[in-house]
């Protein structure tokens, strides 16, 4: 590997052609094609500092007058209020997705197969339909309340709040935890439990002692992960009326004319989840030590539930009701009987091809901004290109609300030509899901040696050619799987849209929060039912090339 | 080999160093048009280092690397590896593993007539025509180290490189296949480098042997004369099993133990001579001029074994003899000495 840092020669022989010999050996190495490729990594990572440092300056500008205002009692209870919020996502999460992990991958559960498919499959209802779900099942006027009318109720109860916001999110983040637990049960090698057994511990204690404790690694990472999900929620909190700071993010920018309240309430968002990040990344590296063998570990035989067997079972199925089954009847029977439907779908088609274009557009970016990244990093390592991949991160831990408010605050008043266009929405939804591309594309060239580029260049290609004839081609399917991750993604995303997308263009994320807002349930019903079916596939694929690799 | 020809491949003064230590130091190697030369060294010697200087996937620190007369490295001039024609086959073959064998074969090649032709010419050459149309994945390991050899060669380099090419066989294919390559590199009659770590294979497949230990060469030779007259005492512990008996030289001839040598090269004054194990021959039946020494063990190995005798004052000598000769522990041998013998000066 070639040291970043030139050094000067102290061989004392004289260079000849009056070129100094260290500069021969250092610098003609770089290429225009390194070159190039480092100016657009520089240009990415510039753009994801962008944001969260404009935010940052601009809550500064305020001086002494910012403190009395985020010290306020207000804000000190909105901010009590997201960490209370991600905090009891975090937990419930584990509660579901660790024993579903556990029962899924080693126990004699019936249906274990079943449930294997199901299981993630939450991943796929965007939370905020979910909310809308709950709203319409158990709100004041919905389903339930449908059924119980003929018994003389006429209203329910109030659900909105923290305690429905916190169920609807743990119903549909649970995946999060429940997907690298379980790959970490299956990672585990069956001799040591069986091991744990042979020195005479029973079952339980093998299962306290021995397995539990080296899942912590990949439950925690994934526990961070549902955390900061929750922590950058808009819609469900929105929806459950709910003062988090995206919510406040939100309220603020809409009606205050002083933006800088909007901008550090902003800033501390983005300081929370920097924290759940930081956390999150050093979770993931034991993560990896604890990983053994190569994946190919020996499964045991399953655990005999015993009388167990079938309150797990029940466990299982009040999980998929709850998560799977509710939701998606109660958007269908929105969808079918709701009044407003059938004469509120004119915008549909629109907001489909919006989505689809703009879930197009994003991945496609995105995956040519990660690229350069990726590459600099598996193919030239050194320092600088290290910082390039981790500061990839930071959009991530910049939430939707707080990167789309500081676009609408660099927009309007440096960008007005770009500001709510089409290519600046792209640019943000680049910069949020560059981590996500960066994260496949990296793992993918991984497995691709460099010494079939070398072996291309020897055969007379330049760098460009080896990369377009050789690795390119060797690292597609992994590439792809990460630009179809980010597609996902961007397809169920709502505050950037909602607050960076050119007038008139609208997405199925969008259709629903307006129809919501107008409590139109029905219209709302069907785009989310529309907007489950466009993801399902996708993230079936997804699960079907990630669980294939994890089998070998 | 005759160095009146121009050398295909010059190297002068190359350095390389990593994190402040010297992997290259102060190469000097010249390879002739048509010559295999194997680069040997125990690994971590830098010879890697050295092949990747010269395909150009490192750039040196100081020194020029010329090829069939022009400048590639050094000086203030650096040509990418895609325009040195420098053909390059790797330990792991690096085949593109998305290509057929034919579309592996034809990477470095042109579009059109060029291609063709060259493409089945290459395979013939390797005995691989019939596969043409397989994935890399299908074939066996030998038959992806002869692609990988037809691959490099197709666009006719003016140097080819091979990186540990045996490496990754099991030893009865490796023997083979050495035999197989030398004769297809052969016919090709190109200019080539081959690293290796393995002694047998440099001595038993190059024209000349580059010793390198420690980022210099040490020796560049014929493989006999590296075996038999290495030029230091680390060549000689490197290539073979060093046993040093002290002598007295003077001239031509040095004494010993064993009796009055003959040296290959003069020397003078208290030396220590190299006898291989193999330049000793035990003569059981006869007792001649009063040396005489005892069987201490005897090391069966199949077709040979190795005797390990003890000298009248204890010091023990290792000899290798037919396992066809009776000898037991506790005979009483004599033995001559094979041929002229180096010596070596004290450090």
């Amino acid at each position: 590997m070639i040291p970043a840092t030139p050094s000067t020669a102290t061989d004392g022989r004289p260079a000849a052609a009056g070129e100094p010999d260290w500069l021969a050996g250092r610098w003609r190495v770089q290429s225009p094609f390194t070159v190039g490729l480092w100016a657009l990594a520089a240009l990415t990572i510039t753009l994801v500092l962008i944001p969260p440092a404009y935010l940052l300056m601009r809550a500064l500008q305020a001086g002494d007058g910012l403190w009395p205002l985020v010290f306020r009692e207000r804000t000190v209870v909105v901010i009590g209020n997201t960490i209370l919020l991600a905090v009891s996502v975090g937990i419930g999460g584990i509660v579901l997705a660790v024993p579903l992990a556990w029962l899924t991958t080693r126990t004699d559960l019936p249906l274990r197969r079943v449930w294997q498919v199901l299981a993630p499959l939450p991943l796929v209802i965007p939370s905020y339909a979910g909310a809308l779900a709950v709203i319409g099942m158990l709100g004041p006027r919905g389903l339930l309340q449908g059924w119980l009318e003929p018994l003389g109720v006429d209203r329910l109860p109030d659900l909105y709040g923290f305690p429905f916001a916190a169920i609807t999110l743990i119903l549909f983040t649970y995946p999060y935890i429940y997907l690298p637990a379980r790959a970490a049960l299956l990672g585990l090698d069956a001799s040591q439990e069986e091991a744990a057994l042979s020195l005479g511990r029973g079952r339980l204690r093998a299962l306290f002692g021995v397995t539990l404790p080296q899942l912590r690694p990949a439950v925690g990472a994934g526990t961070l992960l549902a955390v900061l999900y929750a922590m950058s929620d808009f819609g469900v909190v929105t929806l459950m009326r709910y003062d988090v700071l995206t919510r406040v993010i939100y309220t603020q920018y809409r009606s205050a004319f002083d933006r800088t309240l909007a901008s550090a309430l902003a800033v501390i968002l983005i300081g929370l989840a920097l924290v759940i990040l930081f956390g999150e990344f050093r979770m993931r590296r034991r993560a990896a030590f604890y990983r053994v063998g190569t994946g190919a570990a020996r499964q045991p035989r399953p655990v005999p539930l015993g009388r167990w067997r079938w309150p797990a079972f029940a466990f299982c199925i009040l999980v998929a009701v709850a998560a799977l089954g509710v939701p998606i009847l109660t958007l269908v029977w929105w969808m079918i009987s709701g009044t407003s439907a059938l004469s509120n779908l004119e915008n549909l088609p629109g907001a489909i091809g919006g989505s689809l274009t703009l879930a197009l557009l994003a991945a496609v970016a995105t995956t040519l901004a990660a690229l350069p990244i990726s590459i600099l990093g598996v193919r030239r390592g050194g320092r600088v290109a290290d910082l390039f991949d981790r500061l990839s991160y930071v959009g991530w831990a910049v939430p939707g609300i707080a990167l789309a408010l500081a676009f609408v605050f660099i927009g309007a008043r440096y960008l007005p030509g770009l500001y709510q266009t089409m290519p600046l929405l792209i640019v943000a939804m680049a910069i949020r899901h560059l981590a996500q591309s960066v994260g496949a594309s990296r793992a993918a060239l991984l497995q691709v040696s460099p010494r079939l580029e070398d072996a291309a260049r020897t055969l007379g290609r330049h760098p460009l050619g080896a990369l377009r004839a050789v690795t390119l081609p060797l690292a597609w399917p992994g590439i792809a799987t990460g630009a179809l991750l980010v597609a996902i993604t961007v397809l169920k995303e709502l505050p950037m849209t909602l607050l960076l997308a050119p007038t008139g263009f609208g997405t199925i994320a969008t259709e629903i929060w307006t129809a919501t807002g107008a409590g139109q349930y029905g219209r709302a019903a069907t785009a989310a039912v529309v907007l489950i079916m466009l993801t399902v596939i996708p993230t079936l694929l997804l699960n079907g090339r990630t669980g294939s690799r994890t089998r070998h | 080999m005759t160095p009146i020809l121009s050398p295909a491949l010059s190297i002068t003064g190359l350095r390389k160093r990593f994190d402040g230590t010297h992997v290259v130091d102060d190469v000097d190697l010249d390879v002739y048009p048509g010559e295999l030369l194997a680069l040997l060294g125990p690994s971590g010697c830098g010879k890697t280092t050295t092949l990747r200087l010269i395909a150009g996937f490192e750039t040196p620190d100081g020194g020029r690397i010329v090829i069939t007369g022009e400048p590639v490295a050094g000086q203030g001039r650096f040509i990418p590896p895609e325009r040195r024609r420098v053909g390059m086959v790797f330990q792991e073959y690096a085949l593109f593993p998305h290509l057929s064998v034919e579309a592996n074969v034809g990477f470095g090649l042109g579009r059109g007539n060029d291609r063709t032709q060259r493409v089945p010419e290459m395979l013939r050459l390797v005995g691989l025509g019939d596969v043409a149309d397989r994935l890399p994945g299908e074939l066996s390991g030998g038959q992806q180290q002869r692609v990988a050899v037809a691959r490099a060669l197709a666009p006719a380099p003016d140097v080819l490189l091979l990186d540990e090419p045996f490496s990754n066989l099991d030893q009865a294919l490796r023997v083979r296949l050495r035999g197989e390559i030398r004769d297809i590199l052969r016919a090709a009659n190109v200019t080539t480098i081959l690293v290796t770590h393995d002694q047998d294979e440099a001595l038993g497949i190059a024209d000349r042997v580059a010793v390198m230990l420690d980022g210099r060469i040490r020796q560049v030779d014929t493989p006999e004369t590296i075996y038999r007259a290495p030029s230091d005492r680390r060549v000689a512990a490197f290539v073979g099993d060093m046993q040093l008996i002290p002598g007295d030289a003077a001239g031509d001839r040095v004494d010993t133990c064993l009796g009055s040598l003959l040296l290959r090269s003069p020397a003078h004054g208290t030396v220590e001579v190299l006898v291989r194990p193999e330049m000793l021959r035990i003569d059981a039946s006869a007792v001649p001029h009063g040396q005489r020494l005892t069987v201490k063990e005897r090391r069966f190995a199949g077709p040979v074994c190795t005797v390990v005798l003890a000298m009248a004052d204890g010091t023990a000598l290792r000899a290798t003899c037919s396992s066809a000769v009776d000898m037991a522990v506790g005979d009483a041998v004599s033995v001559s000495v094979l041929g002229p013998v180096v010596c070596y000066g004290p450090d």
